[in-house]
C-alpha cells in the first residue's frame, strides 16, 4: 500500500512538473493609510524555495506564510488535478503615494520563474471600509464611519460620464451611469433614467451589480458600480442636455439604539436608510457635419469598408441574380439606408433583402449590413452594373471618403422559354383582338426577281426610251410639216392641169358619144365637170355640192350666168341619164355646152 | 404612233428578261417549297442565298421575313417586311404581317400625330415603287405627247380643247410620276431608317459610352437615322425621341 501511495506521489510530482509554472501576486490596488492588507504569492506547483520580494514602501506585519491546497477530480474517469502554494504577506502602508512592490520568485527544478510587479496607491483617507481590510476594526476608524453619521453628498452620488462633450451629428458617443459610494449598499430602487432627447440610445451590457470595485477619487477610496452604459448617436445639432438619474439607494447604517444583546455587540447592529439621488446633467455640444457633402451622402458617420459582388456572372434570362453590397465596419450601421444603384433598365429588380449583425460597445456600434439585391434579367444580352459609391462622414479624419465597388458585368443568354414568355407579356400591353391570329402565307405567284439595286429611273433604258419618245414626236411633226407644204404644191399642179384633166375626160365622153353609151357618157361628162371644178378650187370631189360650188365661184368672181349654165349641164346631165332624150340633153348639145361652159371658166379662173 | 408603243413593249421585254433568270426562280421555288413543308430553317437558307446572288423582290424578302417570323426570330422578320415595303408599299399581306410581327416587339411607342398632307402624299408615293413609278412617268409621257399632236393637228374645236386640257394633266403626272419614282429610288438606296437587332439598347446622349443613359429600346424597333460619329448613329424613334447608340446594334433596312 505504502509503495503505491509513493508511486502516485512520483506521478503527481511528475505531472506537476510536467505543467507550465505560474507565479501571480495579487494586492487591491488603492488602499489607505493605516490600511492592512494582504499580498499573497500564488504558485501552481510545488516550490523548491521562495524568492521574496524587497518590501520596502510597506511595513510587514506577517509573512511570509506558506499554505498549500491540492484538489484531484475525476470527473467520467478523467482525471484532472489542480496545485496551489501560497505565500501570504500582512503588510501596511508607512506613506502616502504611488508603490512597486518588486517581483517575488520561486526556485522549480533549479529554474527561477518570476512575477509581476505589484502596483499598489497609497492614498489618504479619512478611514478605510473594513471590506477588503482586516475583520479588526479599530475605534477610531468606527467613529469616522460614515455609514454611522449622517451622510455627506460626497458620500453618495451618482454620475453621468460621457466619453465626449463635443461631437459631430450621428457620431457615437458612451454614456456611463455611475454609483460612488462610501457607504454600505444594500439596494437600489426606483432608477429615473434620463430621456436622452435628440438622440438615438442603445444600451450597452453592464456586469450585474453584485460587487462593487474600488476606485481613488480625491484621496478617498470609493465603491463604484456602473449602473447603466448607453451607446448615443445624436440626432440633432446644438446643445443636446442629458437629464439627471434620479436612484432611491437603500443602505445599511450602524445602529444607534443600544443593543441589549452581546451578540448584537460582537457583530454590530444595523438598520436600513434610504437615500435619494439625483445625478448631474450633462451637456453635448453636437456639431453639424461639414457642408463639402458628397452627392450621395446619406448620413453615415463612422469608419467603413464596402464590398460587393454578385453571385452568377453568367445567366439566361429570366434566371435570378443576387447582388450582395455589404457594409462593414464602425459607426452608425443601423441607419445606413440601401442605396442608389443603377441597374440595367431591363432587370426586374426587388427591394432588398437586408442582414444586420452590429455588434454595440464602448467603441460605437461595429458589425456589418448586408443588402442583398435580387435581381432578374428579362432580356438576353451582355449588361453592366455601373460602379457604385457609398459616401460616408470620417469622424477621425473630419473628412467625407467615398468607397465604391463594382462595375459588374453579367452575360444574359436566351432561356429556351423567353420567347414564349415575350410572346405573353407583350399581347397584355396589345389589344387582344390579334390573339391567335397567324401571319399571312408567302407569295409563290409574282416570282420575278430583279438585280439588286436596278432601277428604271435614271437607267440608260429610261434616258433612252425618254429620249427615243422625244425623237419620234418631233420626227411625226416634222413628217407632217412636210406633207402639208406638199399638199400645197399638189394643189397648183391640180389647178394647172385641171384643163387637161378635164379635156381627157371630155375626149373619153366624145368616144362614148360615137359608141352611142348613153349612161356612162352622161356620167363621164359629170365627172368631168366636178373634177374640173374640185381640181380648180382645191377643194376634194367629195366636199363638193351645188350650193358649196355656187358660194365658191362667186368668191372667185365668176359672173352668176357661167355658173347657172354650168350647174345647169350638170343638172341636165343627171337628168338625162334616167329620162328619155330631149333636144336639150342630147349629147351632142350637152358636150358642146360643157366645152363652151369649162373654156369660159378656163378663162376667168387662172 | 405605232412606233413609240413598240419600242415601249420592246424596253420591257428587254427589261424583264435580263433580269429574271431560271435558277434563281427554281432556288426560289425549292425555298417556298421549304417553307410549306414547315422546313422554315432551309427556307432561310435559300433565301439568302438568293439575295447573296444580288436578286431581290418584294416577294423574296416578304416570304423570308414569314420564314423568320416561324423560327421566332423578331427583328429579323421586321427587317425584311421592311425591305418588302419597299418594293410594294402597298402590299396588304406585307403590311398586315408587319403589324404581327411588331405586336411581338417589346418597345410599344406612341407615334407622333403627322401633318395630314404629308400623309397624303406619302400614301399617294407609296402607291407604287419607283419601277412602276417610272413606267407610269413614260407611259404619261408618250400619252401626253400624243394628245399634243391630236391638239396641233385637230380641225374640231371640241377636240382640240379636249386634247389640250388632258395632255396637260398627264404631263404634270409624268412629272410627279418621275419625282415620285426618284423618291421611291432614294429611299431604298439611301438607308434611313433602321431595325434594332440587339435584344436591348440603351440610348445614350452622346456618341460616347460614357453619356447619360437617356432610355432603352429593344430588337424590332424601327429607328430613323439622323447622323453619325464613328461607328455611333444618332436615331429618332417615331415619338421623336433622340439619342445615340452603336451602328452594331441596328441595321439598316
Amino acid at each position: 500500500m505504502k509503495r503505491w501511495f509513493v508511486i502516485i506521489l512520483l506521478l503527481m510530482g511528475k505531472c506537476s512538473v510536467a505543467q507550465d509554472v505560474s507565479i501571480t501576486a495579487s494586492a487591491p490596488g488603492v488602499v489607505e493609510m493605516e490600511q492592512r492588507f494582504r499580498l499573497i504569492y500564488t504558485v501552481n506547483t510545488q516550490a523548491d524555495q521562495f524568492l521574496p520580494p524587497d518590501i520596502n514602501d510597506f511595513s510587514i506585519l506577517a509573512g511570509p506564510s506558506t499554505s498549500t491546497s491540492s484538489n484531484v477530480s475525476i470527473i467520467n474517469g478523467k482525471v484532472t488535478q489542480s496545485f496551489e502554494l501560497k505565500y501570504t504577506y500582512i503588510i501596511e502602508p508607512v506613506k502616502e503615494g504611488a508603490f512597486e512592490i518588486q517581483p517575488a520568485g520561486v526556485l522549480v527544478d533549479g529554474k527561477k520563474y518570476a512575477s509581476k510587479p505589484v502596483k499598489i496607491e497609497v492614498v489618504k483617507g479619512a478611514a478605510a471600509q473594513t471590506r477588503g481590510g482586516t475583520q479588526t476594526t479599530t475605534a477610531r476608524q468606527q467613529q469616522d464611519d460614515p455609514n454611522r453619521n449622517q451622510i455627506k453628498k460626497s458620500d453618495l452620488y451618482t454620475s453621468i460620464i460621457v466619453s465626449k462633450q463635443k461631437i459631430y451629428r450621428e457620431e457615437h458617443l458612451v454614456a456611463t451611469i455611475k454609483l460612488y459610494s462610501r457607504l454600505n449598499v444594500t439596494r437600489l430602487e426606483n432608477a429615473k433614467l434620463p430621456t436622452f432627447e435628440g438622440f438615438l440610445t442603445q444600451e450597452l451590457e453592464t456586469p450585474p451589480l453584485t460587487s462593487l470595485n474600488r476606485e481613488r477619487i480625491d484621496n478617498q477610496v470609493y465603491l463604484t458600480g456602473v449602473l447603466k452604459k448607453y451607446i448615443l448617436f445624436p440626432q440633432k445639432t446644438g446643445t443636446l442636455t442629458i437629464e439627471p438619474l434620479e436612484l432611491d439607494v437603500y443602505y445599511q447604517k450602524p445602529s444607534d439604539r443600544r443593543s441589549r444583546s452581546i451578540f448584537d455587540d460582537f457583530f454590530g447592529s444595523y438598520e436600513n436608510a434610504r437615500q435619494k439621488v439625483i445625478s448631474n446633467a450633462v451637456n453635448i455640444e453636437v456639431e453639424p457635419l461639414p457642408k463639402n457633402k458628397p452627392y450621395n451622402f446619406s448620413g453615415a458617420v463612422g469608419d467603413f469598408n464596402l464590398t460587393a459582388d454578385i453571385d452568377k456572372p453568367e445567366v439566361n434570362s429570366n434566371e435570378a441574380v443576387t447582388l450582395k453590397v455589404k457594409i462593414s465596419g464602425n459607426g452608425n450601421l443601423k441607419y445606413i439606408n440601401p442605396f442608389d444603384i443603377d441597374f440595367p433598365a431591363d432587370f426586374d429588380v426587388y427591394d432588398p433583402k437586408v442582414i444586420e449583425n452590429i455588434k454595440h460597445s464602448e467603441n460605437g456600434a461595429y458589425g456589418h449590413k448586408t443588402f442583398e439585391y435580387l435581381m432578374i434579367p428579362r432580356r438576353a444580352g451582355q449588361y453592366t452594373i455601373p460602379k457604385f459609391s457609398f459616401a460616408y462622414f470620417d469622424s477621425e479624419s473630419k473628412k467625407y471618403k467615398q468607397n465604391t465597388a463594382g462595375p459588374f458585368t453579367i452575360q444574359v443568354g436566351k432561356s429556351t422559354t423567353d420567347t414564349s414568355l415575350d410572346v405573353a407579356t407583350t399581347y397584355n400591353k396589345e389589344d387582344v383582338q390579334y390573339l391567335g391570329k397567324d401571319i399571312r402565307f408567302i407569295h409563290t405567284k409574282d416570282t420575278r426577281l430583279y438585280k439588286k439595286d436596278t432601277f428604271i429611273f435614271g437607267s440608260r433604258w429610261f434616258y433612252v426610251s425618254y429620249l427615243g419618245i422625244l425623237v419620234v414626236f418631233f420626227m411625226v411633226l416634222f413628217l407632217r410639216k412636210k406633207r402639208i407644204k406638199e399638199n400645197a404644191d399638189i394643189k397648183r399642179v391640180r389647178n394647172k392641169k385641171a384643163n387637161k384633166y378635164a379635156r381627157k375626160r371630155l375626149k373619153h365622153a366624145a368616144r362614148l358619144m360615137k359608141q352611142n353609151q348613153r349612161e356612162v357618157f352622161y356620167e363621164e361628162l359629170v365627172k368631168a365637170l366636178w373634177g374640173y371644178i374640185s381640181d380648180k378650187m382645191g377643194i376634194p370631189v367629195a366636199h363638193l355640192s351645188k350650193d358649196s360650188v355656187r358660194e365658191e365661184l362667186l368668191i372667185k368672181h365668176i359672173d352668176s350666168q357661167s355658173i347657172d349654165s354650168l350647174l345647169g349641164i350638170i343638172d341636165r346631165c343627171e337628168y338625162a341619164r334616167y329620162a328619155p332624150v330631149t333636144e336639150e340633153t342630147k349629147m351632142d348639145t350637152l358636150y358642146n355646152d360643157a366645152i363652151q361652159v369649162i373654156s369660159k371658166l378656163q378663162q376667168k379662173l387662172k | 404612233m405605232k412606233k413609240i408603243s413598240a419600242i415601249f413593249i420592246l424596253f420591257i421585254v428587254t427589261f424583264v428578261s435580263v433580269h429574271a433568270e431560271n435558277q434563281h426562280n427554281e432556288w426560289l421555288d425549292s425555298a417556298n417549297q421549304a417553307y410549306t413543308n414547315g422546313d422554315y430553317g432551309q427556307a432561310i437558307n435559300q433565301y439568302e442565298m438568293i439575295l447573296e446572288q444580288g436578286y431581290e423582290s418584294a416577294a423574296l424578302y416578304y416570304n423570308l421575313g414569314n420564314a423568320y417570323y416561324k423560327q421566332n426570330i423578331i427583328d429579323q422578320a421586321i427587317l425584311n417586311y421592311e425591305r418588302a415595303l419597299l418594293f410594294k408599299p402597298h402590299d396588304e399581306d406585307i403590311k398586315y404581317n408587319l403589324e404581327m410581327a411588331n405586336r411581338l416587339t417589346v418597345d410599344r411607342i406612341e407615334s407622333l400625330p403627322e401633318f395630314f398632307l404629308d400623309v397624303w402624299i406619302r400614301n399617294c408615293i407609296n402607291w407604287f415603287s419607283s419601277n412602276h413609278w417610272a413606267i407610269i412617268s413614260i407611259s404619261t409621257f408618250v400619252l401626253a405627247l400624243i394628245l399634243i399632236s391630236i391638239y396641233l393637228y385637230t380641225r374640231k374645236y371640241g377636240v382640240k380643247k379636249f386634247s389640250f386640257w388632258i395632255g396637260l394633266i398627264f404631263i404634270l403626272i409624268t412629272i410627279f410620276s418621275l419625282f415620285f419614282s426618284y423618291h421611291q429610288k432614294k429611299k431604298i438606296i439611301i438607308n434611313d431608317t433602321a431595325i434594332v437587332m440587339s435584344p436591348s439598347v440603351t440610348v445614350k446622349s452622346s456618341p460616347d459610352v460614357s453619356g447619360t443613359d437617356l432610355f432603352v429600346i429593344h430588337e424590332g424597333t424601327k429607328v430613323w437615322l439622323q447622323d453619325e460619329v464613328g461607328d455611333w448613329k444618332e436615331i429618332k424613334l417615331s415619338d421623336g425621341s433622340k439619342g445615340w447608340l452603336r451602328a452594331e446594334d441596328i441595321e439598316e433596312i
